[in-house]
């Protein structure tokens, strides 16, 4: 089993969030696309990685407001398809996120046009998100505490330290992946970490998800010792 | 009303929020302002809200103003006005309003830090805020999408004079130039209205009131009025009444004096009188009535709320938070708790809701599975905890003038 202990802790932050009106909203396509293009990034936080926290319980689908507006109320079926297929962890930046649904919103418009528009009182809402993050009371030195700090934190640090802070810091990989290969130099474990499917279901299930991952890599590593130990022993009673 | 005890409710982190949240106000004062102590959402939610937030190490005290029976009438024409309600502003109206805020403002003390003034009625106490050191916040808990233009010409610059507005739903935001924020009003998952009760104390009320337990209830729950559209879900109801053995509930409470309350309520016991399994309950107001229709709501084995305009429509969180499937019209605020498919099932009109019934009815875990869902958004979302939250990060905004990320 890994002894290592981490120089620096691995301190479980969480989020809250308060939405804020723009102002903005969208009876159209175009004008959804336009207020893409033009709002503050809070904005596009808001309808993409705050709705992932808004709807922690969902064990599937959908993925962000776009979508669902797109769907549901315009009837485009096959857009709402697509800007529901993106995956807002893929993108290092609010700018490349914003990027990619500008993109696949102007080509079906090429193709298809913009022939439907809201009914009034259901036009797309441009909303901004103000987040406040704070630490809890969990912080981890070992692989240990880490498993047993992930079993007991709330929902929203799960949903912080996966989705968030990623895009926030423009990080490559998650925070939990980040520390377990730069601070217990695990790089397997943090690849694991790193490369599951987070949208294979809600927030708890990724808790068990990743629990699950800590936990097997910590008994296939105290297998890996077992093999060490016994073959070191063989050795001593041969030489014997 | 001690907040641990919605520990096992909302979960530990919640809580542990909250008093993180609450630590960064400890020298704060938050001063609530309205217009009634009791009766009415926004008096309900005071009286539990005010004591947890000190209980929570956030002093708050509430203020009610004061008025003559001509200022209560105009603050009635007005806060029917801004519903949209059609009607000539009374004569001498805008005067007595002035007048009678005038009246509060020499006896109330502005001591918060933070003054939160809700509705319309106290609006104008913002008059007083260039000799107040305060952050001022007006909470606004109605409908105030579409307002007759003459009733928003007069409360708008009142309006543009605090820091922040609150509202209940996007759509009842305003252009107006100040900051404006989301906050949804919340149930009480302890309040008589939505605590768990013993099977048998339900059984006992669906029999009361001539419902039987065990064939399937279709239930809509909000008072005799042509905006909720209680003859419609007759008509839904008749839809898919020959293929389908079911009861219907319309469980309504209030005052029996409102003439056009009154006059619903005939049409519909007309409409429903040729079928014995439509049972029209009138609730009669009192201490009962809370717990009664927790009680019928948690009988039901559909919700329905097939609004034509709505606020926030309360009634559905406290149905979805009962684990109920729901069936609701994509009016007001009911987008925002009612996710077509997921939490339930949006309808546009009386086919749309037979159909709605239909399936529900026809497949048990569909309902269910809408049910739970409904009831974990609830939890997360629509609960007096979340409420509170929102409220303590608004004043923490407010304070701080910021916005985006803020690291505490």
């Amino acid at each position: 089993m890994p002894r290592q202990r981490a120089k620096n802790p691995f301190i479980f932050k969480s989020t809250t969030k308060l939405v804020e009106f723009t102002g903005r909203k969208a009876s159209t396509l175009t004008e959804l696309l336009n207020g893409i293009k033009e709002v503050e990034g809070s904005v596009i936080f808001c309808h993409t990685l705050h709705f992932v926290l808004r709807y922690q319980f969902i064990p599937e689908e959908p993925r962000n407001d776009f979508a669902i507006w797109v769907s549901e109320t315009l009837n485009e079926l096959v857009l709402g398809e697509v800007l529901n297929g993106i995956d807002p962890t893929e993108f290092n930046t609010i700018r490349e996120l914003r990027e990619k649904i500008v993109q696949e919103i102007e080509e079906y418009l090429s193709v298809s046009g913009d022939s439907r528009s809201a009914p009034e009182g259901e036009e797309f809402h441009f909303l901004k998100t103000n987040s406040f993050i704070f630490p809890t009371k969990f912080t981890a030195y070992t692989l240990e505490d880490f498993t047993s700090a992930l079993e007991q934190v709330g929902e929203p640090s799960i949903y912080y330290h996966i989705f968030e802070s990623k895009l926030i810091k423009e990080q490559k990989e998650n925070d939990f992946a980040l520390w377990l290969r730069e601070e217990l130099h695990l790089p397997s474990l943090a690849g694991a970490v790193s490369r599951f499917d987070i949208f294979s279901g809600s927030l708890s299930d990724i808790r068990h998800e990743l629990i699950g991952i800590l936990k097997k890599y910590r008994r296939s590593s105290i297998f890996e010792k077992g093999k060490q130990l016994i073959a070191r022993l063989s050795g001593l009673f041969r030489r014997q | 009303m001690k907040i641990e005890r919605y520990r096992d409710i909302v979960g530990s982190h919640t809580i542990d929020e909250l008093y993180i949240l609450a630590d960064k106000l400890k020298n704060k004062t938050i001063q609530m302002i309205n217009s009634t102590a009791v009766g009415g959402g926004v008096a309900e939610i005071l009286n539990r809200m005010v004591p947890m937030m000190n209980d929570i190490g956030v002093k708050t005290y509430w203020d009610v103003i004061r008025g003559d029976e001509d200022f209560f009438q105009a603050t009635k024409y007005l806060h029917n006005a801004l519903h949209g309600k059609e009607s000539d502003t009374p004569e001498g109206m805008h005067e007595v309003f002035l007048q009678n805020t005038k009246n509060n403002i020499e006896w109330l003390k502005f001591n918060g830090d933070i003054i939160v003034i809700h509705d319309p009625q106290p609006i104008g106490l913002v008059q007083v805020k260039e000799g107040v050191n305060a952050r001022w916040i007006w909470r606004c808990h109605i409908d105030v999408s579409s307002p007759q233009p003459s009733a928003w010409d007069f409360i708008q610059p009142f309006v543009e004079k605090y820091d922040a507005a609150v509202f209940s739903a996007p759509q009842f935001s305003k252009p107006v130039s100040i900051r404006q924020f989301l906050v949804a009003p919340s149930i009480d998952p302890l309040s008589d209205k939505n605590r768990e009760l013993p099977r048998e104390f339900v059984r006992a009320a669906l029999e009361k009131y001539g419902l039987d337990p065990a064939r399937p209830i279709v239930m809509q729950v909000s008072r005799y009025d042509r905006l909720k559209d209680p003859i419609g879900v007759i008509h839904a109801y008749k839809m898919i009444k020959d293929n389908i053995d079911c009861q219907l509930a319309l469980v309504g409470s209030g005052a029996s004096d409102d003439p056009e309350s009154s006059e619903v309520l005939k049409e519909v016991q007309e409409l429903a009188s040729d079928d014995p399994d439509i049972h029209i309950i009138f609730l009669p107001s009192g201490p009962k009535v809370s717990i009664e229709t927790n009680a019928l709501q948690r009988g039901a084995t559909i919700i329905l709320q097939k609004s034509l305009r709505e606020g926030f429509a309360l009634t559905i969180s406290e149905a979805l938070w009962k684990g109920k499937p729901v069936i609701a019209s994509a009016v007001g605020g009911i987008p925002l708790q009612v996710k077509h498919n997921i939490t339930g099932i949006l309808v546009h009109s009386v086919e749309g809701t037979a159909s709605a019934i239909r399936r529900l009815l026809q497949n048990r875990e569909l309902a269910r599975k809408l049910g739970l869902n409904g009831r974990e958004f609830v939890r997360q979302n629509f609960l007096i905890t979340r409420h509170m939250r929102d409220y303590l990060m608004l004043f923490l905004i407010v304070l701080a003038g910021k916005s985006g990320v803020i690291e505490i």
